[in-house]
Order: structure tokens, then sequence, then C-alpha cells
């Protein structure tokens, strides 16, 4: 017997255009969530992360044919945003920097004078900015939002290694351009 | 698996992670309802109900139709290769 959940995804993969509709709005007030935080977890930013969302589940509405019921419907939706935040990060690349604003809002590290300790954090918040996003998300998911290695993976749609070593690049470029500045960690 | 030098790689997480806080709670943060927004969004581009066709397979179809017209005597090729 199947489930109601299961039944919903069937409905979404292959109903009636009006049971698609149904079934899509079902998951959406379902996801709709967990979809957004795993975005604001990526570009930190809940203006965008609101707009990307909405693009989000607009593609997965769009490829809904595609869906395979099987294999759930959570990280097919979470590896849709993924793509859609690093579309969103290339373009945002160049032009984005972080504020003083900003920094004012994060909480303080027990480290000596705290003015150098603010100055070395927005250095290093304005060098991770710098990085390739593709490098930036898979750091930003596993370091800072300490997601499983496993769960990173299928969200980028490649292996657990994969990102490992985009982990390991993306502190060595880092470290590169900080001491760049003139800052060693 | 590891990779270089572990201390230098935890010393820079540490870093990171003192830089670029974590979000708290963003699976239950506050998002307002986009269900709206969305619902517009699918109105102003509703979904194609033609098959989508790929530009390299036009591309390959135009060559075919081409050649049939340019090289007539390929046709029976093509026909027996179909």
């Amino acid at each position: 017997m199947q489930s109601p959940a299961s039944d919903v995804l069937m409905e979404f993969r292959q109903g009636d255009p009006e049971s698609v509709e149904a079934a899509f709005e079902t998951l959406y007030r379902q996801h709709q969530r967990a979809v957004y935080g795993w975005i604001l977890r990526i570009v930190r930013d809940p203006s965008g992360a609101e707009e990307l969302t909405v693009e989000t589940f607009w593609r997965i509405h769009k490829a809904h044919e595609r869906f395979e019921a099987a294999r759930g419907f959570e990280g097919w939706a979470r590896r849709i945003a993924t793509r859609v935040a690093l579309d969103w990060l290339r373009t945002r690349h160049a032009s984005s920097e972080l504020s003083v604003e900003c920094l004012a809002e994060l909480p303080s590290p027990n480290v000596g004078d705290p003015a150098i300790a603010a100055e070395i954090r927005l250095r290093t918040a304005q060098a991770f900015r710098r990085l390739p996003p593709a490098l930036r998300v898979a750091a930003v998911l596993a370091v800072v939002e300490e997601q499983p290695h496993k769960v990173v993976a299928e969200a980028l749609g490649i292996s657990v290694t994969a990102v490992k070593v985009r982990v390991f690049r993306a502190l060595r470029l880092l470290r590169k351009d900080l001491k760049r500045q003139g800052i060693t960690p | 698996m590891k990779f270089g030098n572990t201390r230098d790689q935890d010393r820079m997480k540490e870093v990171l992670k003192e830089a670029v806080p974590r979000i708290e709670g963003a699976d239950d943060g506050s998002c307002r309802d986009l269900w709206p927004v969305l619902l517009r969004r699918m109105e102003e581009h509703p979904a194609s109900h033609w098959p989508k066709v790929h530009l390299l397979d036009l591309a390959m179809l135009a060559g075919l139709a081409a050649l049939a017209l340019f090289v007539p005597v390929s046709i029976p090729v093509l026909l027996y290769y179909l």
C-alpha cells in the first residue's frame, strides 16, 4: 500500500494537469522552509534567498516530468536549489563585498584586541567572498554549516571525495589570500 | 581521506567559522509565504506543451535535409540507416 506522501509524489510526477498543480502546491507547502533555509545557508542573504526559492520551485515545476519519485523529493529539490544558488553567486561574484555593517552583526571571537580581531574577521570574510563560487559553496556547507559531506555531495552532484577536495582547495586559497595581506592565521 | 597539513586545515576551518558564522535555525527561520509570487511567475511563464527539441537535433535534421536535397542519391542510404 502506498502512503499519502508517495501518492503526492506520483501525482506530481505523472498526474493530469490539475493533480500536478495540487500535488505541487502540497510539496511547496511541505518543503518551502527547508529549501529557503538551504539556499540561505549558501547565499547568506535573506531577500536573495526568497527570490531564489521562487526560482527553485519554478524550475521544479517545469521539470516535474523528470522527477523520480523513488529517489525522494527533498534531495532533488536541494540539488536544484544548490544549482540555482550557485548560478546566483556566479553572477554576483565580482560585485559582492562584505560591508562593515555586516561585520558588526557577527559574534566576537575570544582573541586579544577586539579591533584587530574584527579587522581579521572582516578580511577573512572578504577573502572568502573572493573564492570561486564552486569552492565557496562546498566550504560554506561543509565547514561553516557543518552539513554531512554526503549531503553536500548529493546537493552539488559530485562525489564525497570531490567535496573534500573542494573544501581543501578553498581553505588553501583562503590561507594564501590572507598571507598576501600579511595575515598569518 | 586526508589532504595536506591537517593542523593548518583545522586552523583555517576555525578562522573561517569565526569570520563567517553559521546561520542558526535556517530551516525554522521566518520566510514569508512565497506561493503568490510563485503563482504569478508560473502565469507569466507557463510551461510549454510542445516537447522540447534540442538545438543539436534540429541542426542534424537540417543537415540531413540539405544532404537529401543536394545529393538525392543519398536518400536510399539514409532510408536504409533509419
